[in-house]
Parts: C-alpha cells; structure tokens; sequence
C-alpha cells in the first residue's frame, strides 16, 4: 500500500488497462486524469443495478458474464481507480480478476478534500451530508447475493459512513435481519481527525433504536487491509452453519477490503443498495492511495 | 436489575419483528378481530394496513408459532382446523431471479421451486410447533412417525422422514441459493412445482395424522408488494386457485396492489377471489382507546410491575373479546391509562400558561400589539381574566380580525364573566373554535414543549391507529419519568409527555428517509408541508385555524405523472392519509380527495393533529412542495407569510432554516 500526499510521489508501474467510473468531484477528476497516460487504455466502466448488466466503454456485458470483457486483458498490467468506480464494479471486477488467474493488479484511491454538507453553519443539521441522489434500494448482486431468512443464523457486517438512512432502510426492509447477530464497522481513524463523530453522530440512533448488539469493530477509513482483517475476524468466528454477509455502506477503501474479501471467500455475500452519487459530493483533493493486490 | 431497569427492558419491544415467531404472549386481539373472519373463511383474503398498524403481528398470531406457542396453556381442538404459515420474502434475493438472460419460464419455475422449499419446511415447522405445545390431542411420536414417501414422485431422492425431509428441504434451499448466484456454471437443480408440492405435502399430513384430518392450511405472504411482478402473478395465480387445504392469503401496504394479473387468462378479481381487510379503516371505526390501553398495560401486568385492569389471558383469545366489550371494564382500563398518562383539558391548559410567567408575558404583548392594530386605547389589563384564562388566550387573534371590535370584543368578555350571553361560548363559541390555534402560538417560538401535546387520548389521536407510534410516545413518557426518579410508575407529568412527544415525532420525522426509493423525498416533502402548516399557525387572526391537512385544486400545470406517483408513494408509507373531501362547493365538481399529514408530526412542526380546517393548495404549490427546489420553496413560503400577513419574526428559526439553506 502506497500513500502521498500528491500523485507525483507514488511509485507506479506501467498500466495497459485503467478501468474507471464517472467523474463526479475533484478527486475523481485528477484520479481519471493521472491514469490517462499514453500506452494505457482507460474504460469507463458502469454497473446497471436494474438489469443486471454492464457497460464497458458502450459495450453492453451481462454481470455473469463479466469474464468476456476481461479474458481480452489476460497477461496486461490493470488498475482499478476505486474513486470513481461505485462498489458493484469493484466487486465484480476483483473477483473476475481472481478467477482469471491475474497474479496482481492495482487499485487507486484518492481522499476527499471536504465531503458535501450543506448545513455545516447549522447545529442541528450540521452532520447531513449529501453524497446520494437517489439510493434505489437493496438490490441483488449477482454472484453475491445473500438470501435473507430468519430461521437461520446470518452474521451480518455492516461498514458505516455518513448515511444512516442506509442501515436503517436495510433493517426496515429487511427485517428477518437479527439486529442483535449484525455488527458494524466504523472506518477509525477517519480520513481527518474528528470527521469519525459525524459518521457515530449519524449512526448512532439507528444503532440503538434497531438494538444492533452484535459488537463494533474499527478499521482505518482508508485502509482496505484493516477492513479485510476485520472480516476474516468476524469470519473466524462464525458458529456452526452460521452464514456471513457484508453491507459495505461505509467508505470505499473499507469497500475495497469488503470486495477482496468477499473474492477469496465466495460464500460470504453482500447487501447493497446502489446509491447514486452526487455529483460534486466532495470539494478538493487529498492524500492519494495506491493498493497493489496479489491473487 | 432494580425496578426501573426492569420497566425500561420490558418495553423496549415495540416491533412484531423483535418478538421473533411466537407472539402468542404479546398479542391482544383487536376489536374488530371477528370482522376479519380469517378461520372460518374459505376465501383469500388481502390485508392491508400501513407501518406499525399490526399486520406482521397479526400474521404472526395466527401461524403455528403462536396457536401452538409453549406458552399457550391450552390448545383446543380448533386450533387444528386452520393452521398458519407465515412467509416473508427477501426481497432483494427475489430480485435477483429475472433477466440475466436466464428465460422468463426458467424464473418462473425457479420461483415455484423457491416457494415449495419454503413452505414445505413451514409446512413441517408447523408438526415441530404441535410437538412441542401443551396439547395432548396427539403425540410427538404420531407426527414423527409420519411418511413422506410418496414425495418421492417429486424427486426420487426426497427422504420420508418428516425431520429428514425437512433437513434436506433445506439443503435444497441453499442449493438454490447457489445457483441463483451463479447461473452459468452451476447446476440447474430438479425444480419442485411450487403450490402442488406443498398440496401434496399437506395432502399426506392430513391422511397420515388424525388430528389433521380437516386442517386447512392458511399461508399468510407478507409485504407481496415488494415482489417482482411476475412472481405477484404466480402469488395471485395461487390467490385465484385457493381452496381447502390450502388457502393463500397476502399482506401489502396502501396502493400496493399493482398487478391483479395471473399466469391464466382470468384476473383476479376482488369480490369473487379474495376479501379486503383494511386494518387502518377498521381501527377508525372502532373506539380505540380500549385496545390502545390494554397493549400499554400488556407487558407491565406480564411482568408484574404493576397492578391493571386487564386479565392478560382474555388479551390473547378471540372468545375474550365479549368480556372486554363490557363498559364498566372499558371504563376501568381507560380510567388507569388515563392515570397513568393523564390528559390536559383546554381550562388547564389555559391555566399553565396563566401560572408561567414567560408566556403571561407573551399574551400580555400579543393582546397589547391587536389593540395597536386597532389603534384601541383600551388597556390589556381589562382583557386578562384569571376565571376565564382560556377566553383571555384567544383575544389576540380576535383583536386581529377586520370585522371585530376591541370595545365589543371587551363588552363580550364581560358578558362572560357575567355568566350572560356571549360569542366567547354559545353560538359563536371564539374559544372553542380558537382556543388550541391561539395556544399553540404562544408556545410557538419556545423552546417548551407544548402540554397540548400530552395525554392519553392525544396519544391515541396522534398515533392514528399506529401502534408502534402510540407505544414509543407513552414508551419515552414512562422512561422521562422514570429518569427523573419518578418510579412509582402512578402518574407521569404533562410536561415528560410533551417532551416525549417532540422526541418522538422528530425521530418518526428522521425515519421517513428510509422509506423506500423515495425516502429522501418525502422526508423533503414533509419537512415543506409541515413548515407550510407550521407558518398557516402564525397568522394572527387565526381566521383558518389549525390546519393540518390539504387539497389539491387547479392552477396552471397539471400534476404529472410522476407528482400523482409520489402522492401515492406518500400514502403507501402513511406519511400522508387520504380521506374523501366532506365539503363539496358544486355538486358537478368531482369528488375531491384530501390528504392530511400524518398526526405524528404534528408536535415537531408544533401544529394541531386534529383534522379542523383544510388548506387548498394550487397545483403549482404542491408541485413545488413535491419537487420544486429549494429557491422555489423559499419564495412559496415567502408568498404565503405576506398573504397570512405572518411577520418573518413570528417564524421559529430552527423549523425554517433547514429550508433557507435546502437540506
């Protein structure tokens, strides 16, 4: 794992094949803008929540079937600009890119300047952040969806961010969920000293209204290995024919552990609701990440 | 764990899904039970009701969990007549089984398949459940002794034991799981033909086990609306086809139903395939407040922390339902929440605000600014009156109105107080048409929660029929009184109640966002209606006083599409009730409908929850309430404080500002 505080200062190789999303702030331009270097490809690439399917630079692939677009790629250097790119295409790619044999690949990953609140001058209102249009709902991913059912014992992990209306749709809709078998994760230390209270701040009526008392764990906001040993924790722990699955709700690298993880243990799911991000959620740019992943 | 702990964890339960299966010991029958005729009805039936009005408590009443619950003393041979399954469907695993190039026929199998796994396993449950409950009409062995074998038509490998067959009913399941995950390389597993399977599961129960013999099983499918619709079709397929033993039943939200297609030619239709059961219409033409008090002293009886009126035994049986009609009853279990939660009357109210002497203050200054108004030299002195204070609290507002006089209004007050004729009672009756609007404005700019808002009978009113609403506002009642050291658990004070309402009506308010694709919105929504009726509370005349709800007349657009979905939408969550219009202008007009906000919200944006007098809206106002941004809303509430003739001053800065910056 790499960090800098400007993109000059990462140590990178040459990328054929930089896969990123849209461009919706600061960051995700510069993120777009360093890998657009000559030699390397760029793919926009977008996951459809309603249909299943993806669109790879205008090309139309179903998500079972995402191994068609990446089989062309075998042998090439990749890097994944998580910035951009939503949850679902994270996922997805990472595990296509294990079962095709890649031995490594690159993710990239660059911290928010400030995220979007309008309300900061307002006590009562200061911790609402809007980073969501739309959020669609909890929908299945395919590949990975859980089958909720109260009869059996299902450890639910959830990672938390800003919005807590996501835990709370998710145990409002769900509610064969058994809140006292579900934990969560809050990304500590934050991105910047203090931005942690907003995402306690937030959470912490639905915490105690749902009655979640199945623990609290902590992972740096920016560090997909933490959130990745977070899991394998929680996995180790698993009863007799317990199932596990994973709300990654929270922030992108702790998205990024919960996708890696969820990769090398195909029996773990997930449950995601596909917000759609807002377009100039965040102001400014921060320190950079690049994760160098081994298969 | 001392007393008050106790208290505290016994009513932290408020939720059928908390309670788990088995709500045997937690239900109390409602009042219109017997109107649902769920057990003797060979019909479907459709049940509709909004959050938190019981409908996944009463589902699971009336599964096998709870008729044959371990805490049920006796099980009557009745029981086995109607046997329930309760299913709830992920919802979001459903949506995974379309598309994906997959053919639509292989879902629809796959979906049959899915719901014979299911119900096959509660089918099996529902043995275990007799099994284990106090009933001596049969034994362990005889149901253990069963034999599936003639399944086996189904799949060669099914295995004839009931606890086999369950086990590899579930294995199956997981199976299932794993294909629906990965359709291309793993094997498509032997698909069960859905409700023939499950008939034949039950075929073989009742032929096998005596006490079985005529059961009819009753599969209760709760939130159907949040299927995809071709499995609606396959679940009204099985709606149209219902009959003995085997009865499919659905539970929805309002304006859920959206396809009465089948897999068939015919649709289902209303009268002739299945009854309607509207929990919410049936709790408005019942007296509530019976029912209301019995639930709130459930769990404290149970738990012995207090003597009630109530006998817990009766709560839980149909048959009890006639003792519980009884008046001196009624009267004695609605005496002691009333005692408990005690109401505040008007002459009360007006009192408090009487004995404090920031809000005399307040009045004094209202009354003094209506006879500037009316450039009146008469003095506020004259127009207080501590016998009369709640006709006191309602002078501001007359002394606002164009068409009256302050000598005349003073010569009225007298007249009062003279015990003569008068417009402050009698015909005109200014106090009892004005006196909650006038009060609600004096505690308008406090920080003070208003005592309007405590009591019994307001919580009942604010609730709506909502019981998880009723229970978390005498819930956070019972906790501030019990935080203030007060454990006798005899009285909580008006002021905890208010302040548990504010609580909990702003939490209920933060709750919307989570409702459904369009939380956000409507979240957005009702914070600009509640803000709308909020500053039609402001006007100093109180000429249209306590609105809460509105209607939608014309103007130059015409709500889209779109606004009329969100509308419905708004419905579904209950965050909006529709009711017909009652006072149509013209009789050539159609009918109008109104929509009044949900009462819980009321003590946030401090308004009435009584449904008093309607606001008209144009439908450009309520387009740009719906979706207008955020400029739009400021310049409409901005038209309405000049039209209202409400000072900006008179507006409480925490209510609006979320406008004035767009949350």
């Amino acid at each position: 794992m790499q960090e800098a505080e400007r993109s000059a200062e990462l140590e990178v190789s040459r990328w054929d094949l930089a896969i990123v999303g849209d461009c919706l702030d600061d960051r995700g331009k510069a993120a777009s803008g360093f890998l657009s270097q000559p030699g390397t490809l760029v793919v926009s690439l977008k996951y459809d929540e309603e249909n299943f399917t993806f669109d790879a630079n205008g090309a139309t692939y179903n998500a079972d079937d995402i191994g068609f677009f990446f089989e062309q790629f075998k042998g090439k250097g990749i890097v994944l600009e998580a910035t951009t790119l939503g949850f679902v295409e994270i996922l997805l790619s990472c595990r296509i890119l294990k079962d095709l044999g890649f031995a490594t690949f690159s993710l990239l990953y660059v911290e928010p300047g400030d995220y979007s609140s309008p309300n900061r001058s307002q006590v009562l209102l200061k911790r609402d952040f809007s980073l969501s249009e739309e959020v669609p709902g909890y929908k299945a991913i395919p590949g990975a969806t859980v089958m909720l059912r109260d009869r059996v014992q299902q450890k639910g992990v959830f990672f938390l961010g800003y919005e807590a209306r996501r835990l709370d749709r998710a145990l409002e809709d769900f509610q064969m969920i058994q809140p006292s078998n579900c934990c969560v994760v809050f990304g500590v230390p934050a991105f910047r000293p203090g931005w942690e209270m907003d995402a306690f701040a937030n959470n912490i009526r639905v915490l105690r209204d749902k009655r979640i008392s199945g623990g609290i764990h902590y992972c740096g906001a920016e560090n997909p290995a933490a959130a990745y040993d977070v899991l394998s924790q929680v996995y180790s722990e698993l009863g007799p024919g317990e199932k596990m699955f994973i709300a990654p709700l929270g922030t992108k690298p702790n998205g990024i552990g919960a996708a890696l993880f969820i990769s090398t243990h195909p029996n773990v799911r997930v449950l995601y609701d596909h917000p759609k991000r807002k377009s100039g959620r965040s102001s400014n740019v921060s320190r950079w990440h690049l994760y160098e992943v081994e298969t | 764990m001392n007393e008050s702990d106790r208290f505290r964890s016994i009513l932290s339960k408020n939720r059928a899904e908390e309670l788990g299966y088995d709500v045997w010991e937690h239900y109390v029958i409602p009042p219109f039970f017997k109107r649902l005729d769920l057990h003797t009805a060979r019909k479907p039936n459709l049940i509709i009701g909004g959050r938190g009005c019981g409908k996944t408590m009463l589902l699971r009443y009336l599964s096998h969990q709870s008729m044959f619950s371990s805490s049920r003393p006796f099980i009557p041979e009745s029981a086995f007549s109607n046997i329930g399954l309760y299913w709830r469907a992920d919802t979001q695993f459903a949506s995974a089984m379309m598309k994906r190039e997959v053919p639509e026929d292989t879902w629809r199998a796959a979906f049959n398949h899915m719901l014979a796994l299911v119900l096959g396993i509660e089918v099996l449950s529902s043995l275990d459940s007799v099994a284990v409950s106090n009933t001596t009409l049969i034994s362990r062995k005889d149901m253990m002794d069963c034999n599936f074998e003639r399944l086996s038509a189904f799949s060669a490998d099914l295995p004839s034991s009931a606890t086999k067959l369950r086990d590899d009913l579930e294995r199956r399941l997981w199976e299932f799981e794993s294909w629906v995950n990965d359709v291309r390389k793993a094997k498509e597993p032997s698909f069960l033909p859905g409700d023939k399977f499950v008939l034949a599961l039950i075929k073989e129960v009742r032929s096998q086990l005596k006490m079985f013999r005529n059961t009819t099983y009753h599969v209760y499918i709760d939130e159907y609306e949040n299927l995809c619709v071709y499995q609606q079709e396959i679940i009204n397929t099985w709606l149209k086809h219902s009959e003995s033993p085997l009865i499919f039943n659905v539970a929805m939200k309002r304006h859920a139903f959206d396809t009465r297609r089948t897999m068939g030619v015919e649709a289902l239709s209303d009268i002739h395939d299945f009854r309607v059961h509207d929990l919410e219409e049936y709790f408005q033409d019942e007296k509530l407040e019976p029912f209301f008090a019995e639930i709130l002293f459930l769990p404290i009886e149970s738990a012995g922390l207090k003597d009630t009126p109530i006998s817990v035994e009766t709560l839980h049986d149909p048959e009890g339902l006639e003792q519980r009609r009884n008046s001196t009853y009624i009267k004695k279990v609605v005496d002691a929440a009333e005692n408990l939660l005690p109401d505040v009357s008007s002459d009360e109210l007006a009192k408090i605000v009487f004995l404090d002497r920031v809000l005399l203050q307040k009045l004094r200054e209202r009354i003094q600014s209506g006879l500037n108004h009316k450039e009146s030299n008469l003095r506020v002195d004259e127009f207080i009156k501590d016998q009369f204070p709640s006709a006191s609290i309602v002078i501001p507002a007359l002394l606002h109105r164009k068409s009256e006089d302050p000598a005349e209004i003073l010569s009225q007050l007298n007249s009062l107080g003279r015990s003569k004729e008068n417009r402050f009672t009698g015909k005109t009756n200014w106090i009892h048409n004005n006196f909650v609007a006038c009060l609600l404005q004096l505690y308008e700019p406090h920080s003070r929660a208003c005592p309007f808002y405590a009591g019994f009978h307001t919580f009942c009113q604010l609730s709506r029929g909502n019981i998880r609403h009723f229970l978390e506002l005498c819930h956070k009642s019972i906790y501030r009184a019990i935080s203030a050291g007060e454990s006798s658990f005899e009285t909580v004070t008006i002021a905890y109640q208010a302040e548990a309402a504010r609580q909990a009506s702003g939490a209920f308010l933060g709750e919307i966002r989570s409702f459904g694709r369009l939380g956000n919105q409507l979240h957005t929504f009702v914070l600009r209606l509640g803000s709308l009726f909020a500053l039609a509370h402001q006007r100093p005349t109180q000429s249209e006083s306590e609105q809460s709800h509105f209607s939608i007349g014309s103007g130059k657009t015409d709500l889209s599409a779109t606004d009329q979905e969100f509308l419905k939408e708004a419905v579904k969550w209950s965050v909006l009730f529709e009711s017909r219009g009652t006072k149509i202008k013209n009789e050539f007009e159609p009918e109008n409908i109104e929509y009044v906000l949900n009462p819980i919200y009321a003590p946030y944006f401090h308004i009435s929850y009584r449904k008093k007098r309607k606001l008209e809206l144009s439908t450009d106002d309520a387009k740009c309430l719906i979706g207008g941004s955020y400029d739009d809303v400021r310049l409409l509430l901005r038209r309405y404080a000049n039209a209202w003739a409400v000072e900006p001053g008179d507006m409480s800065p925490t209510l609006f500002s979320h406008l004035e910056s767009g949350v």
